[in-house]
């Protein structure tokens, strides 16, 4: 089936960012990986039956959404270490008497 | 350019092993915690993996696979992702990707999300995909 499809479009589809999408999904944000891996079956799904812009449309949706999911995970990552940080100085702090 | 950018890369990914390897997440509060799970109390698709990746590096599987049920099939998947062209390259073989099948991302949405909802459910067997 593959190989037809190949023999159909010699070109190669627009990239799908589905290994990005697992990787945001896996790792730390569910909710937006999962929306990327959709974008990523409709990049596939598009280019098999002949629809490139729709394609290219989505293969631009998944790229975008896994990049938000990773955006939010390094935010909320940089955010705890900071609250961490801070949490270590208010103990610090904390146990002296001024 | 580009080349900084992966050395960059590269360089940050050895300190979070470093990091991960030094420092426990089941014991230590620095490391963020899942927004999903603070909010709602069950656990999302990616919980216990920062817990599986401290396993990992100890090389502790039967740990990964207790924190996190999908952690080591995704990074088997990632594995082959760069792996494959490597292959392909050094002895010509012809082994596809994957990750363009039709049915491939929508296997593992299905996956995903079944994961979600299994993890989740308080009793045996499924009790034992929770983190922990």
């Amino acid at each position: 089936m593959n190989e037809q499809q190949q023999f159909q479009q010699p070109q190669t589809p627009p990239p799908n960012y589905l290994v990005f999408a697992i990787l945001t999904t896996i790792f730390c944000c569910q909710i937006l990986g999962i929306v990327s891996i959709v974008f990523a079956a409709q990049v596939n799904s598009r280019w098999n039956s002949g629809d490139i812009q729709g394609a290219l449309d989505a293969s631009k949706n998944a790229k975008l959404w896994a990049w938000i999911a990773f955006g939010s995970g390094f935010l909320i990552a940089i955010v705890t270490v900071i609250l961490a940080m801070l949490g270590v100085l208010a103990g610090i702090f904390g146990g002296m008497n001024f | 350019m580009k080349k900084i950018l992966n050395i960059g890369l590269l360089i940050a990914f050895i300190g979070l092993a470093v990091l991960f390897f030094i420092l426990d997440p089941a014991r230590h509060n620095i490391f963020p915690r899942c927004i999903f799970n603070s909010i709602t109390g069950y656990y999302c698709p990616g919980c216990g993996s920062q817990r599986a990746i401290h396993s990992l590096l100890y090389l502790d599987i039967a740990g990964v696979v207790s924190y996190n049920f999908l952690f080591i099939p995704a990074f088997l998947l990632i594995i082959y992702h760069y792996l494959h062209p490597i292959l392909n390259q050094f002895f010509s073989w012809k082994l596809p990707n994957i990750f363009y099948f039709k049915s491939t991302p929508w296997i593992i949405f299905g996956f995903v999300i079944a994961f979600w909802i299994l993890r989740n459910l308080p009793f045996y067997p499924f009790s034992v995909l929770a983190p922990g």
